[in-house]
């Protein structure tokens, strides 16, 4: 091989020239690469930047949302009635459960399942869904425990939960919430817009390990709380209240009874108690249900005092002007009832007063039906129907509490004569335990009727308290005429009806009040008696209202006990004046009243 | 393989030609003359050497802060986070204790507690009632002499023997 030859053959890659080309060629290719990579991460960074963001803060992004406490509700005296506190929830997510029956036998265990409950949980567990409830609002120590287990698909979430401390206490005034914290009966439902908050957010991107990453995104809406509700209950007088009507429903075998306490001159509802018997245990129950503001009933004697206060405000009568009750005598031969015929039905009093004239005190004292329909006769139609409805019959009481209802009070022109006889004692209308309260707390106002409240503030999220407005007041009657009618209502517990066994007094307390026993509508068909039950029986409700100190009112006081049965305890005054006087007793003790003067309590009986 | 090594041999030129003897004219040039390098160009190399250096050094730095910044920023953050969850588990135990509180000094429980330490309702109630004239001697004192407007209960009441003597006698 020659010299050329061998020239000729050096190799491609050693010949100059050759090593330049590739290296360009090479170049170009990582250039073209490199701006192929630069157009892809301009890209990324510029037109696809937000869908590449977003999918990437999905991967990190992290909301959580903090739930606004719902307002707590405060008796009078600062004592929690209602209030939200944390509880867990249990949460499962079928798709991720692995084991659906494994799950379930631990989740039984720890949450106490019966066989119903189990089932559902089985179904919910097997299902092809995304979400399911296992358990709403459970303890800490459940919710550790399921924590613990580690069940995949199964979650534990904070919540919050609606307690009533004080368990039943005025559980017909404060209603109650749904699971989902949205009032839904009584005050819950009527403040529910004030006491529901705002609710809060966290967004947070967090690490795999469920850390903060630094600097990563934090955006914190606060949650704001509801505002807090303070009533005019006191929750001593109304427990004190619950417990003595639940007894004396038990005393007198009735089927439940009411108690409305008020504070006289601002119209404070200080107690208000709901007592039903349980059908099943025969045990007299604190009502879910508030009957003093959704149940009607007939008052029975205790509406005499719209009839008495109205002839004293006329003019038609005073505290001497005898009524002459002898010439009403409509009993025939053999036939000894004494009775005043209106159109073509008999009015009678309960029981035979054995006299021929009455003065006003003696009518309402001795509780005489003949008597209080001269009174309202005497006023005449109109006015006395314009009476009843200013002292708040037959319109709701101003409270707005959910189903309050306004009553019965048939308008006077639809009338007979013979109903506007019957409605002047208080039969063949319909009132609420809180319309009869407020009668008679405008009696002990000097005339002036104070719409009931409830609610005394609201505590915003500011902790600042806001006064609730005063309650509004109209002049009904004229003040010299009730406080004539304050001395009559002290002759029903000095000498009257409620003077047996000093039934409405109040040792060191000058009392006035009214008893009322009332028929209780049945309307069984075929029955022409409409008070009659089907096997011909009348049923009862015995009432009392009054007020204390007589002489400066400072506790109204209404007690009405629900069908009573046994003996004498279907009158008022063996079956709600000795209630009375011991519910008045501790709201006077407790509202620090000073005693009346001394000689001012039944001086005449000296 | 030998071959392409024996290749690689003969591929040096050996059998080029000889060429004549280069002529002055196209004799390679003269070699730089070699002097000793001015101190100051020498100084301005070492401060840009060192220059550098620095720079290298500072980014160095400046990386080696920034990553034991981001480290310590993370590890704050852990921390925050730990407060973060003391403080929900502080709040938790609040409003525990803030319940416990409620049902303590709920009335059934008081009633309980104290019928469980023999406790019972007082039902002989006594009332203190201050005379009229004890009653006068303070409010006046109180008022700062014998000028001052005296109201008594007695005095604000209506006169109610009016009323209550029209009811004594029974029918």
């Amino acid at each position: 091989m020659t010299a050329t030859a061998a020239a000729r053959k050096v190799p491609r890659f050693s010949r100059p020239g050759r090593t330049h080309r590739r290296l360009i060629g090479f170049l170009m290719v990582f250039a073209i690469l490199f701006v192929a990579i630069v157009v892809r991460v301009g890209l990324v960074q510029t037109t696809q930047a937000a869908a590449y963001i977003s999918d990437g803060q999905k991967q990190r992004l992290r909301s959580f949302e903090l739930p606004a406490g719902r307002g707590t509700i405060f008796d009078r005296t600062g004592v929690e009635l209602a209030m939200t506190v944390p509880a867990w929830t249990i949460l499962a997510d079928p798709r991720l459960v692995k084991d659906g029956n494994e799950a379930l036998m631990q989740l039984m265990q720890v949450l106490g399942l019966n066989s119903v409950q189990a089932q559902d949980l089985a179904n919910k567990l097997n299902s092809d869904s995304e979400f399911a409830y296992v358990r709403r609002q459970v303890e800490d120590d459940i919710a550790e425990e399921v924590r613990a287990m580690k069940i995949p698909g199964i979650y534990v979430v904070a919540e919050s939960r609606r307690i009533t401390p004080a368990e039943n206490l005025a559980v017909s005034l404060i209603g109650s919430v749904d699971l989902d914290g949205a009032g839904t009966a009584g005050l819950e439902k009527q403040y529910d817009s004030l006491l529901t908050g705002t609710k809060g957010s966290i967004e947070r991107e967090l690490d795999q390990q469920g850390h903060s990453i630094p600097n990563g995104q934090n955006i914190t809406l606060p949650a704001t709380p509801g505002d807090d509700l303070v009533l005019t209950l006191d929750s001593r007088l109304q427990f004190i209240t619950d417990r003595m009507l639940g007894e004396q429903v038990t005393i007198a075998g009735a089927k439940g009874g009411m108690v409305v306490v008020l504070d006289t001159q601002s119209g404070d509802v200080l107690a208000m108690s709901n007592i039903r018997v349980d059908p099943k245990t025969k045990k007299p129950i604190v009502s879910t249900s508030n009957h003093s503001l959704v149940d009607t009933y007939e008052p029975g004697s205790v509406a005499k005092i719209v009839s008495a206060v109205a002839s004293l405000n006329e003019g038609t009568s005073d505290l001497a002007k005898e009524w002459d009750i002898n010439k009403s005598i409509v009993g025939k031969k053999g036939n000894p009832s004494i009775g005043l015929k209106v159109d073509d039905r008999i009015i009678t009093d309960a029981e035979d007063h054995n006299a021929k004239v009455m003065t006003l005190p003696d009518i309402i004292a001795h509780s005489s039906n003949i008597g209080t329909v001269k009174l309202a006769q005497s006023v005449g139609p109109t006015k006395i129907d314009e009476y009843f409805r200013s002292f708040g019959f037959g319109s709701v009481s101003g409270l707005g509490f959910p189903n309050e209802t306004p009553g019965i009070l048939p308008k006077v022109t639809k009338t007979s004569k013979a109903q506007r006889a019957t409605i002047s004692f208080g039969q063949g209308i319909g009132v609420t335990a809180i319309q009869l309260a407020g009668a008679m707390n405008t009696i002990a106002n000097g005339g002036v009727y104070v719409s009931p409240r409830l609610v005394k503030s609201t505590i915003d999220k500011q902790g600042t308290e806001h006064p609730a407005e005063p309650s509004p007041t109209r002049r009904v009657v004229r003040p010299d005429a009730a406080a004539q009618m304050t001395g009559v209502l002290e002759g029903v517990v000095c000498f009257g009806t409620a003077s047996v066994e000093d039934a409405a007094k109040i040792p060191g307390y000058a009392v006035a009040g009214k008893t009322g026993t009332a028929f209780k509508a049945q309307n069984v068909k075929g029955e022409a008696d409409g008070y009659k039950d089907a096997l011909g029986r009348y049923h009862y409700i015995a009432s009392f209202a009054g007020y204390v100190p007589a002489e400066a009112p400072r506790v109204t006081v209404l007690v009405s006990i629900d069908e009573p049965t046994v003996g004498d305890y279907i009158y008022g005054r063996k079956g709600a004046a000795p209630l009375f006087a011991q519910v008045a007793a501790e709201a006077l003790r407790s509202m620090k009243v000073q005693p009346s003067p001394p000689g001012s309590i039944c001086p005449a009986a000296k | 393989m030998n071959d392409r090594r024996s290749n690689v041999a003969t591929a040096r030129p050996l059998d080029e030609p000889r060429r004549a003897p280069k002529s002055a004219a196209s004799a390679p040039p003269p070699k730089p003359k070699l002097q000793v390098v001015p101190a100051a160009v020498r100084h301005r190399r070492r401060r840009v050497s060192v220059f550098g250096l620095l720079a290298c050094g500072l980014v160095f730095v400046f990386m080696v802060g920034l990553t034991a910044f981001q480290a310590q920023l993370a590890q704050n953050q852990i921390e925050v986070d730990a407060v973060q969850r003391e403080l929900q588990t502080e709040q938790l135990k609040f409003d525990r204790a803030r319940l416990e509180v409620a049902r303590l000094q709920a009335p059934k429980n008081i009633l309980a507690r104290a019928e469980k330490l023999g406790m019972k309702a007082s039902t002989n109630n006594v009332y203190l009632v201050p005379s009229q004239a004890v009653v006068t001697e303070v409010l006046v004192a109180a008022a700062g002499g014998p000028e001052a407007q005296v109201t008594s209960a007695s005095e604000t009441r209506p006169d109610w023997s009016t009323y209550k003597k029209t009811m004594g006698a029974t029918p």
